[in-house]
């Protein structure tokens, strides 16, 4: 193939109109071939593009493990799952009926009925939240976490579950979802404290770690400064973020 | 089906899905993520599998919808952080920042990470996985002439960001 020839397949390559064997053929040919100054940049390009290796991982045994180990722990946890399944369908029921003799029982100003019902439904909420963090799956989880947002103040058990969850799921999405949904009681001190001491058990999940000193940011909680300080050294945090930690820790401590 | 059935039938493909994951999350842990999400769906409709024609498109285009999820999540969260008050512009999440392009991988990864999610994934899938349009299109949900545009787009943007490295390389030579 002549220069000029692979020129216009080029353009044709830059327009997406080649097909996946003239592809192959600017491939073989910039394997090849000696060509001018001009296609250099062509080539580079495309030898990086097409080399398929550029997202390739490193050897990851554990991986493999990690997803035998999953599937196994799904296939011999069938019949837990089906009862967890029936706990959450019961759940479901009395919640609704709950809801339903809430609303019957708050229109009769029936207080002491209503604030029963209230913790009824709360408790059966609590339930929900502890049931889905222990399934297998990530999605269930998250949506564990996500019931915590119908109640109206944490118990100091679902606090520690959702502790538990934030410094040790494995998925990195859970951990983030059970940190937001801690955040929304950060005003009660146990939930705080939490959030502060979970900073420096993130050392190996960054994102986590960044959303939590936001968080202690965005609340502008002195407590945490210690922490946040720790936190800085971990060279797993980019650089340029320790640096606008740093940044903005000396800013709130001079608002002091 | 049996553990060891699916893991003959899909356990292959491993290496494809985690490697069209990284390039769209730009991040090997959730990448990792991701991919076994990925597995485990399809373990649990494992007896639905056989009415499927293609195991690797499906798992490909459950990939890329997983990895847009959480994408989504992330930039919820972010949003969510701002409505505290926070501005997120000088706290954003730490995506590949700081790469030094010192080889040809971190250059890709850096050049790549600039283009817009779905020309990312569309270039991924032609150029470092080789399919055909009809396959991307069965993967991506979006039409030929879509791909095309964009497919183009992503490559020039590739070979002008990569003319730019070359020339600031000439320059501190």
């Amino acid at each position: 193939m002549t220069e000029q020839e692979i020129k216009i397949l080029l353009d044709k390559y830059y327009k997406g109109l080649t097909s996946l064997e003239e592809e192959g053929q600017i491939k073989s040919f910039f394997r090849a071939t000696d060509f001018s100054d001009e296609l250099a940049s062509d080539k580079n390009l495309m030898s990086l593009v097409t080399s398929g290796q550029a997202f390739s991982p490193q050897a990851k045994f554990e991986f493999d493990e990690k997803i035998k180990a999953e599937l196994l722990k799904e296939r011999t946890d069938t019949r837990k799952i089906y009862w967890q399944w029936s706990l959450r369908g019961a759940a479901a029921v009395i919640f609704l009926l709950a809801s339903f003799w809430l609303g019957r029982i708050s229109s009769q100003s029936n207080q002491k009925e209503y604030l029963q019902l209230q913790a009824q439904v709360s408790k059966m909420n609590t339930e929900l939240i502890r049931t889905n963090l222990r399934l297998t799956s990530p999605s269930d989880r998250i949506k564990g976490v996500q019931y915590s947002y119908e109640l109206n103040s944490l118990s100091n058990d679902i606090i520690d579950e959702l502790a538990h969850t934030l410094n040790n799921d494995e998925n990195v999405n859970v951990r983030l979802a059970a940190g937001n949904a801690l955040f929304q009681f950060a005003h009660n001190e146990k939930t705080k404290k939490t959030l502060i001491e979970s900073i420096n058990k993130q050392n190996q999940h960054p994102l986590i770690q960044i959303s939590l000193i936001n968080m202690m940011f965005a609340l502008n909680e002195k407590t945490a400064f210690e922490n946040i300080k720790e936190a800085i050294q971990n060279e797993n945090l980019p650089f340029e973020d320790r640096q606008r930690i740093q940044k903005e820790l000396n800013s709130q401590s001079r608002s002091l | 089906m049996s553990l060891k059935e699916f893991n003959n039938l899909l356990a292959p493909l491993r290496i494809k899905l985690f490697r069209f994951a990284i390039s769209i999350m730009q991040n090997e842990s959730t990448a990792e993520d991701v991919v076994q999400d990925v597995y485990l769906k399809l373990w649990q409709k494992k007896e639905l599998l056989h009415n499927y024609s293609s195991l690797e498109g499906l798992a490909m285009t459950m990939t890329k919808n997983l990895c847009l999820n959480k994408l989504t999540e992330v930039a919820t969260h972010t949003k969510y952080l701002k409505q505290f008050g926070h501005n997120s512009s000088s706290f954003s999440l730490p995506i590949l920042r700081n790469i030094e392009a010192k080889n040809a991988k971190n250059i890709l990864i850096k050049l790549s990470a600039e283009l817009p999610e779905q020309q990312r994934i569309i270039i991924h899938l032609r150029d470092f996985e080789s399919y055909s349009f009809e396959e991307i299109e069965a993967i991506t949900g979006f039409d030929k002439n879509y791909i095309r545009v964009n497919l183009s787009r992503a490559r020039k943007k590739l070979k002008v960001a990569f003319q730019k490295i070359e020339s600031y390389d000439r320059t501190r030579d």
